[in-house]
């Protein structure tokens, strides 16, 4: 066994000075002070020694190496020996791996006094390396960043793997802290930790010290059982533990926390409202919080927001409007504060030049497919940017349905089963369907058809058209609306014009149906007597809306009401706003494309981000049948991507993706000592500011034998002194002479 | 300081008077016929009457006032005695050893010249002989008060050296006073031991009552050094040097046996033995030794 030292110069000199010079001092001072006797009794003397001179010089030897044991016994606990575990007694000792996992989420970029948390960070890792390379033990670092755990094949990437500590370990970590930069990702403690632990699991033959430098955000620990649940494994291997703060108190900070494109309908020219969240992480109101928006690169007005509460969030509503077709980019900044990475958000908007629907109509006069045609371009100034098709039904079997972003059937009487499988594809990959019942509806079909108990996408089985009998009496309405985004905005009593609207005559559903609560279709407008008007269906990834009325005005007197035309235009915007969800993409996920294969090539560039410039890239796609995957498996900065995919016809089209950080990292409240004590209750770690951090003696991993060599110094100094005793004189009590 | 006050300590000397020497070694021993001593004169002068006690003489009850009173009273008469007492004091350079408040040869003198004082004050003779290899003095005895100084110079002049011999000392000293009397022996007796033994039984079979007054120092009785020590020897050339805790041991075995030898040694020549520390009382000394031959005496 070769243990190791904490201060191996001290027992290197003190031993030899100890086992050699000290006890030849000892005898050179005794013959300085030897004294001279001048003695009468000579002859008891002279007998006494020639009986006991052997066994007194055997003993004389065997005190001498009592206490040359015991001053060696002094020195090697002074020198505070370590064997490096139990294993580790009996084979030799163990490498040391220090391994410090440093928690590198945007809030470590919070700046105080020329410092910020990962400057602090980094000041605590340089000055665990001048301990480390001061001390004589065998030892390996680890440097892992937190962001650098999260990558898309699993396996974390640290910075500095198991490097010895030599005589280049200080230029290493320099050039490793060199890259230590807050990272724009938010990574859960117990995430990094789990991978911390994938990454030590090929090696258990060592002794493990890791240190865990973070900000302690409060969100982070307010369930700390994941994180605790690693703790305790690393803690239960025989690691030692050191959590290190690395920020001495929690600012305020205010985020974008988020930016989206509120329901409507999305068209070159066609003004569209956006919303905006400020979030103010800070137990005091937030004033005058102006927020900064570009479109496309661009200035527009500021928005002034004059109050958010402490802890809250503030939404503001503006419009963006791109006489463009094309994917434009949005943008909404803050004022720059402690944390920058949340001060801004981005989002990228498909504006097409118009919104492709279908309307199929059963009747060849295609007199609902009008109303409804007529209802989506309005004429005059109005500027809708839907472009309606009206075509039959034959056209569902001929031409691919996916371009168009909503299809409308109209008085349907029948649908063969190439045209059904059609839409059945088409809903299930995320189109809009909306079905008007009418004359030509024939229940039985839709039912056996399209229903089919519930598998199909029809939403409800339908029974036999009823007329509504008008109630001269009852001046309620005929169309009630539940809640729902679609007819928001007829919600409250100031809209008069929906109460003009009268039913005469709708398709039932099949007697005693309701739907399922909580199920996937929901009933969201009826009739005055109860009968469902409107109901809904998510199926696959789109949806379907069946109105169980006509859309032009054989039934009803809707499409002569002026809210006919708000109501179908909510409608669309509603279905293709849900049917292509918004971009929410978050810094460390990945973007998947699924591409046409005859139109697209196999490789593609990616203009990413960078902390400055950009990088460009160039990604193949995996061919899957006749559509290509390309995916760009992880993103590391926030902004926006822009993908230029070859096509094969040797053009280029760009697509953008808007790539944001997770808001909820930008609140900075962070435990102290004893709040993260109390949620790590019984879990063995010290803890310090990074100021502050130390190689303990106790902190190294091993065993210490200082202690061991107390309780030996002192059965040695027992032993000393009983055979010391018992080789001398000992004067007894002088009794009185008389 | 004068030399007499050096060796008599008048404290000594005065509460050795307290104890009645006379009362409990000389008369009373003489009397009872306990200190059956031939040396001592005859009584002319009554001196007082006693009431009888167990142990005296019934040859010196006064049976008259028995006659008259039924109670029996012994005679006392005031004394007249001829005690010659010859002191041989060892004067060699092994006397000279001492650690503590005196020396075994400045203790050994002390106690000659009380004796010598105490002796003369009831006039009886006192000789001196101070000795190391050879006889380095002689006085011979006389009973005058004055002779007590020339003891005390015969014992001064003598400066400790030498070797003892200590069968040369004693023969010298029963052919020099052949007339039976008492011999006090001072010394540490660090000798030849058959010598000294061919010498005690020299004085014993001359008739001489002998006293042994065995002087060791503290030091030499308990070795109470520690510590790296060389030992010179002072009558001889052998020199050790040593941990003295590690041969206590041995050194108190060997004294042991050696006082045991002495002790019964003297016995055997109807010698009277006693051991002295040098840090023990002058008086308490004598006075113990004293009291402990008259006890002898009365159990004889």
């Amino acid at each position: 066994m070769i243990p190791t030292f904490l201060n191996s110069g001290l027992l290197l000199g003190g031993a030899m000075f100890a086992l050699v010079a000290l006890p030849v001092l000892i005898h050179l001072i005794n013959m300085v002070r030897r004294r001279h006797i001048e003695w009468a009794a000579m002859e008891f003397l002279l007998a006494s020694q020639k009986k006991n001179s052997r066994w007194i010089l055997l003993k004389q030897w065997l005190l001498l190496l009592l206490r040359m044991l015991a001053v060696a016994a002094v020195i090697l606990m002074l020198a505070q020996p370590l064997v490096q575990n139990r294993v580790g007694r009996w084979f030799g000792g163990l490498v040391t791996h220090h391994i410090v996992l440093v928690d590198d989420t945007y809030s470590q970029s919070d700046r105080w006094a020329n410092t910020s948390g990962i400057g602090e960070a980094k000041r605590a890792i340089e000055r665990l390396a001048r301990q480390m390379t001061a001390s004589s033990q065998r030892q390996t670092f680890t440097l892992l960043r937190a962001s650098e755990t999260q990558h898309a094949n699993g396996r974390p990437l640290p910075d500095l793997y198991r490097v010895p500590v030599d005589d280049r370990f200080s230029e290493r970590i320099t050039a490793a802290l060199e890259q230590l930069e807050p990272s724009e990702m938010d990574v859960a403690p117990a995430q990094s930790l789990e991978a911390l632990s994938k990454l030590l699991a090929d090696q258990t033959d060592e002794n493990r010290v890791i240190y865990l430098l973070s900000d302690f955000r409060t969100k982070d620990w307010d369930d700390p059982r994941p994180a605790r649940e690693w703790l305790d494994r690393f803690a239960d291997d025989g690691a030692k533990l050191h959590l290190v703060r690395t920020i001495d108190e929690a600012r305020p900070n205010l985020a974008v926390s988020g930016l989206t494109a509120l329901p409507g309908i999305r068209a070159a020219g066609v003004p569209l409202a956006m919303e905006v969240t400020v979030t103010n992480f800070s137990p005091n109101p937030a004033r005058q919080v102006s927020v900064l928006l570009q479109e496309d690169g661009k200035a527009r007005p500021a928005l002034v927001i004059d109050e958010i509460a402490a802890e809250g969030s503030e939404r503001r509503r503006f419009p963006v409007f791109f006489g463009t077709a094309g994917e434009h980019v949005v943008t909404a900044a803050l004022e720059a504060d402690g944390v920058d990475a949340d001060n801004h958000r981005h989002a990228v908007i498909d504006f097409p030049l118009t919104l492709e629907v279908l309307l199929v109509d059963g009747n060849p006069a295609a007199k609902d497919a009008r109303f409804l045609a007529t209802a989506f371009a309005p004429g005059g100034g109005v500027k809708t940017g839907i472009d309606a098709r009206i075509e039959t039904t034959a056209y569902l079997n001929r031409e691919p349905l996916a371009r168009f972003r909503a299809i409308y059937l109209t008085n349907l009487e029948r649908l063969d089963d190439a045209a059904i499988n059609a839409l059945e594809q088409y809903v299930r990959d995320g189109g809009a369907l909306i079905y008007f019942t009418g004359e030509r509806t024939v229940p039985s079909f839709v039912n056996d058809s399209l229903y089919k108990n519930g598998e199909g996408w029809f939403p409800a089985p339908l029974g036999d058209a009823m007329a509504l009998p008008v109630n001269r009496l009852d001046k309620a309405a005929d169309l009630e609306f539940v809640d729902h985004p679609m007819f928001r905005v007829f919600a409250g009593e100031r809209n008069t014009f929906i109460s003009a609207v009268n039913v005469e005559k709708y398709t039932a559903v099949a007697p005693g149906w309701e739907p399922a609560k909580d199920g996937p279709t929901q009933v969201i407008a009826r009739l005055r007597n109860g009968a469902p008007l409107v109901i809904e269906r998510r199926f696959g990834a789109g949806r379907v809306t069946a109105v169980l009325t006509t859309a032009s005005t054989d039934w009803n007197n809707w499409a002569r009401n002026p809210s006919y035309v708000v109501a179908m235009l909510e409608m669309q915007a509603h279905l293709t706003s849900e049917a292509k969800p918004q971009d929410a993409r978050l810094v460390g996920h990945g973007i998947d494309l699924n591409l046409d294969g005859a139109t697209y090539g196999t490789r593609h560039r990616m203009i990413a981000p960078a902390r400055t410039g950009q990088i460009i890239e160039t990604f193949d796609a995996r061919s899957q049948g006749d559509r290509l995957e390309l995916t760009i498996p992880e993103t590391r900065r926030s902004g926006i991507y822009e993908i230029e995919l070859a096509e094969t016809s040797g053009a280029t089209s760009m697509r953008r993706f808007a790539v944001n950080v997770a808001p909820g990292e930008g609140d900075l409240r962070a435990l102290d000592r004893q709040e993260l004590a109390t949620r790590l209750p019984e879990l063995e770690y010290d803890f310090s500011q990074a100021g502050d951090i130390e190689q303990r003696t106790e902190s190294l991993a091993g065993i210490p034998l200082a202690s061991s060599f107390l309780y030996g110094l002192i059965v040695l100094l027992l032993a000393e002194q009983a055979l010391a005793y018992a080789v001398s004189y000992h004067p007894p009590q002088r009794r009185a002479t008389r | 300081m004068h030399a007499s006050s050096k060796f008599l300590h008048p404290e000594a000397i005065r509460r050795i008077g307290r104890l009645e020497l006379r009362a409990r070694h000389v008369v009373e021993g003489f009397l009872s016929g306990i200190h059956r001593s031939p040396y001592f004169g005859r009584s002319i002068e009554f001196l007082q009457h006693r009431q009888y006690v167990r142990g005296d003489d019934v040859r010196h009850i006064d049976w008259k006032v028995w006659g008259k009173q039924d109670r029996l009273y012994i005679k006392q008469y005031e004394e007249e005695t001829n005690l010659r007492c010859t002191l041989l004091v060892d004067v060699s350079k092994s006397m000279r050893y001492g650690q503590g408040a005196m020396t075994k040869y400045d203790y050994a003198a002390t106690i000659a010249t009380s004796l010598a004082y105490l002796l003369l004050r009831q006039q009886d003779a006192v000789g001196c002989v101070a000795f190391d290899a050879i006889v380095r003095s002689t006085m011979p005895l006389r009973s005058k008060r004055n002779h007590l100084m020339s003891i005390v110079k015969a014992l001064e002049a003598n400066d400790p050296s030498e070797k003892t011999d200590m069968g040369k000392v004693l023969h010298h000293a029963a052919e020099t006073f052949p007339a039976r009397g008492m011999m006090v022996l001072i010394s540490d007796l660090l000798c030849d031991r058959e010598k000294l033994f061919q010498g005690l039984r020299l004085l014993e079979q001359r008739g001489h009552d002998v006293l042994v007054f065995h002087v060791m120092d503290d030091d030499e009785l308990d070795f109470p050094f520690s510590g790296p020590t060389r030992f010179d020897g002072l009558e001889t050339d052998d020199r050790i040097h040593c941990n003295p805790r590690a041969l206590r041991d041995g050194y108190m075995q060997a004294l042991q046996a050696f006082l045991e030898e002495v002790r019964l040694g003297a016995a055997r020549y109807r010698c009277d033995y006693a051991l002295f520390r040098t840090s023990d009382p002058l008086d308490a000394a004598l006075a113990r030794f004293l009291t402990h031959r008259t006890a002898i005496h009365h159990h004889q």
